[in-house]
């Protein structure tokens, strides 16, 4: 026992490690979600860390509209994957069930919560469970608001934070501006309700595209956002505001639900703040009528091109991503040193 | 891009100066200028009108284009654009207006989009101001051309909505192929579109601005005369039939286009 210990040890401190992304099929839809999960997965492999995805699911759809997935290794669980000592194993919080089984099974390895979205948190998490029972104690989440909810919720769990990094991609341009509306929600009911509002209310802008945020390529969704009149965020539930930072990006003026969970870089003055569709889509039609006349003004747009968003960079995510994961390999040379100490005392 | 503006004023009767106020009132306020404008019609309204518009507008450069023989609208632009000396030129009518911003917004769209013809959103009111209708905007709707904010010739035979009125036109492609047909009525602008882009395969672009506002319902307009006193349904398909087959031939003098009534 102590010298697969001692060999894990060895391992740990010689990077030997292995990092397992385990997901749940999401489909091939495009997702800033899953987006994050596979550009933190590549940046330690960048690192020159094992990297490999497992899903617990029968089927799984690698996302065609994420390019670089494809590069990584996905396995079924039914496959056969050693997992070891010295391995660390990164679950999302839907995955509760799974990491019952894990513990059950006595599956060595350090277990770390991936948690993107406090709406989903409690979703699949049994009543009076904590994720502490199935051997989790770090977690990592993407902004210090929901490092601070889970600390609330789940504490004693210790969290990092790895903000999203905006790709270089999203980049104003100086083209003129086209009459499209790119939206972004939470509910897809929300696109159309608020595509048709518009037109029911003003048929004459009926001519107005609205491109639907959810169902493009991230490479496509910077493209469109750089020549798109104005962009709508129709997600109370938003934690990272990545939409937020890509529309700042890409220099477009922003119409957005006020989240519940509200960021850093969200100032009273860089977006119009609704709390309704039909708001939303009040602000818009106005927008529109200025846009035609040609008689907006520039105020908002000066403004959003002052807020500070140099943290949510890609090289920010990358350094945050080396400095995240070699405290926490830290820590398992820690807990493993430990845990030799223990087995030395018991033999003793 | 320089652009040289031209108003033909064919239909003048006692109520012009009412309307003239107002285009040159719009003229005036354009954040660019034009190189020049150019008003073009008989002498003795001409002399009156450059009276007027001295008192109107200060900021433009106006001359005068002496057209004593036939008004029609067609053949004063026609006359007209051979006096142009800048690359683009659009007709301003004496009862439409332009957005103060239509030219900026032209100029900003013509360094990143290459075009022949660039086409201004047209609001359609009546005289109380009120809109009646947008055209050019499905330029925009992505399924209606193959690029969006580019009309082709597929696009433009389909949708007879496509109006080249209060477009900024390249004045050499114009020229070469002479002009309105000035025997087309009612259709003569759509026939223009047409075979600029058949014979010369000008490049549309519809600049997504309210560039001109259009009045639809001007009592003695020349439209108006056409809808409610001398054109009876037949002459109307007539006319758009003739612009949908005309635009197949280059020069206006080769064929006779004239309508005979059927009895």
């Amino acid at each position: 026992m102590i010298d697969k210990l001692q060999e894990s040890l060895l391992n740990l401190k010689e990077n030997k490690q292995t990092f397992f992304f385990f997901v749940n099929n999401k489909g091939d839809f495009p997702s800033h979600q899953v987006s994050h999960l596979y550009r933190v997965a590549s940046d330690l492999r960048a690192l020159g860390k094992k990297v490999q995805f497992v899903y617990n699911t029968n089927q799984y759809t690698i996302p065609s509209w994420f390019p670089e997935a494809v590069t990584f290794e996905h396995k079924s669980i039914n496959d056969k994957i050693n997992i070891n000592l010295e391995d660390f194993i990164i679950l999302t919080e839907e995955q509760y069930p799974f990491m019952e089984y894990l513990k059950s099974q006595n599956v060595p390895s350090k277990r770390i919560l991936f948690v993107q979205e406090y709406e989903y948190l409690t979703d699949i998490l049994p009543m009076g469970k904590r994720f502490t029972d199935v051997g989790v104690i770090d977690a990592i989440t993407v902004s210090e608001s929901m490092k601070q909810y889970l600390q609330t919720y789940l504490s004693p769990i210790r969290c990092e934070v790895i903000t999203p990094g905006i790709p270089e991609i999203f980049t104003s341009t100086d083209k003129p501006k086209r009459p499209e509306v790119v939206i972004y929600y939470r509910n897809p009911r929300d696109f159309n309700k608020a595509a048709k509002l518009l037109a029911l209310k003003k048929p004459f802008l009926s001519f107005v595209e609205f491109i639907d945020a959810n169902k493009i390529s991230e490479e496509k969704l910077a493209e469109t956002l750089s020549q798109a009149c104005l962009a709508v965020s129709l997600d109370v539930f938003d934690t990272s505001g990545t939409f937020f930072l890509q529309t700042l990006k890409a220099g477009v003026d922003l119409v957005c639900f006020a989240p519940f969970m509200g960021q850093p870089f969200m100032t009273e003055k860089n977006a119009w703040w609704v709390t309704s569709i039909e708001d939303a889509m009040g602000v818009v039609e106005q927008y529109l009528q200025g846009f035609l006349q040609n008689t907006l003004t520039t105020e908002m747009t000066d403004i959003r091109k002052e807020t500070l968003i140099e943290e949510y960079t890609e090289q920010k995510r990358r350094e945050k991503v080396r400095e995240v994961f070699d405290k926490l390999v830290e820590i398992r040379i820690k807990e493993t040193e430990e845990i030799i100490n223990q087995q030395i005392q018991v033999q003793q | 891009m320089d652009i040289t503006v031209i108003i033909p004023l064919h239909e003048i009767d006692a109520s012009y100066h009412n309307y003239i106020q107002k285009s040159i009132s719009s003229l005036s306020k354009s954040t660019i200028k034009p190189k020049e404008v150019l008003l073009v019609g008989p002498q003795n309204v001409l002399t009156q009108l450059k009276e007027e518009i001295n008192k109107i507008d200060t900021t433009n450069s106006y001359r005068l284009v002496v057209n004593e023989s036939d008004t029609s609208y067609c053949s004063q632009v026609n006359l007209a654009v051979k006096e142009v000396s800048t690359d683009f030129f659009m007709i301003l009518e004496i009862d439409d207006d332009i957005n103060h911003k239509y030219f900026e917004k032209v100029v900003e769209y013509s360094k990143f989009y290459h075009a022949d013809i660039y086409m201004p959103f047209i609001a359609h009111t009546n005289i109380r101001n009120e809109l009646l209708f947008l055209s050019n905007a499905t330029a925009w709707i992505a399924e209606q051309t193959e690029v969006k904010g580019f009309i082709d010739i597929t696009a433009a035979q389909s949708n007879k909505n496509y109006d080249i009125t209060g477009s900024i036109i390249r004045t050499n492609i114009f020229n070469v192929l002479e002009g309105f047909k000035p025997e087309i009525k009612i259709t003569f602008n759509r026939e223009l579109l047409l075979r600029m882009m058949y014979i010369k395969d000008a490049k549309v672009c519809v600049v997504p601005i309210l560039g001109y506002q259009h009045v639809s319902d001007r009592p003695n307009s020349l439209f108006s005369i056409y809808k409610t006193q001398k054109i009876t349904a037949h002459e109307f398909d007539y006319w758009q039939n003739i612009a949908d087959t005309e635009y197949l031939w280059e020069r206006k003098h080769e064929r006779m286009i004239e309508y005979k009534p059927q009895i």
